[in-house]
């Protein structure tokens, strides 16, 4: 995926009910390291970041250029939007790996 | 791939050395090349490409005993060593499948190609120093190989994902928060 540290970290009122529901106590420090890694080096191979393919009519409706996921540990992923134009990474989803398994075919 | 091909210790950093340039055979380096390298192997081929076994220390991942493996290896006369850089002492012939070739090669290009703290860094963040070392509170260790299966990075081809789009959340764009560490 096409992005770099210049890329500003966001969420909306989604994502914090994911966030929410689905994260430990415990891993919120874990999330917040991987979110770093993210900001300053989004190949850091640990992050194994991977584009979630969809149409190119959901990025026209949601305004958004890619769909992608990064591994906070081994049982959790985050679901992020990319927006090129505004430099964006937008958090929208987060959970373990069969909330996140949902989402992929 | 059928060829069960294994490389002695010895042998397994004699071929890293010879495609490594001078300046990049620190003994540190050397050491994490030859993990990523050999768990990179494991993870695509779910073979072993060498009998050496790893240990978790503070430096995170390195060959078990590797002190007592380099000095053996100088008494042989088959490297020199010069303070923290390793030598060859003469080209090794060794004897390596075309299949092996080709996955480890490039492995080797690959994390040669980063500096010595880069390597730290990124082993101490594969699952198989943390599992094996308790997030680094058990030092020691020797790490099970089979654990390499968990370091999916190693997978080239597992880059995108297909996915439900229709079960993707909606974002309101005007209502986005910046993320504060």
């Amino acid at each position: 995926m096409n992005f770099d540290s210049s890329y500003g970290v966001f969420f909306d009122k989604s994502f914090s009910r994911s966030f929410a529901k689905n994260i430990p106590k415990g891993l919120k420090k874990s999330f917040d390291q991987k979110l770093k890694l993210l900001s300053n080096d989004p190949k850091y191979p640990s992050l194994n970041i991977k584009k979630l393919n969809v149409s190119q009519k959901f990025l026209k409706v949601n305004q958004v250029d890619e769909v992608g996921e990064f591994r906070i540990n081994l049982s959790y992923r985050c679901i992020f939007y990319l927006v090129h134009a505004e430099k964006q990474v937008i958090l929208v989803f987060v959970g373990d790996h069969q909330e996140v398994k949902k989402f992929i075919k | 791939m059928t060829t069960k091909f294994k490389f002695s210790p010895s042998d397994y950093l004699l071929y890293l050395l010879a495609r490594l340039e001078p300046k990049q055979s620190g003994k540190l380096k050397l050491n994490k090349i030859a993990f990523f390298v050999e768990f990179g192997y494991r993870f695509k081929t779910g073979q072993d490409l060498s009998s050496a076994s790893y240990a978790g220390i503070n430096y995170g991942p390195v060959i078990h005993d590797y002190k007592s493996l380099l000095a053996n290896m100088e008494k042989r006369g088959l490297i020199k060593i010069d303070g923290n850089f390793v030598h060859l002492t003469s080209t090794p012939a060794i004897n390596l499948s075309k299949e092996v070739g080709q996955v480890i090669d490039p492995l080797i290009e690959k994390y040669s190609s980063l500096s010595e703290s880069e390597l730290v860094t990124l082993s101490h963040a594969t699952d198989s120093y943390r599992i094996t070392t308790g997030n680094g509170k058990k030092m020691g260790q020797i790490i099970d190989k089979k654990l390499s299966s968990l370091e999916t990075f190693f997978d080239d081809n597992g880059d995108s994902l297909s996915i439900d789009e229709n079960k993707l959340p909606l974002v309101n764009r005007k209502n986005l928060i910046p993320y504060e560490f």
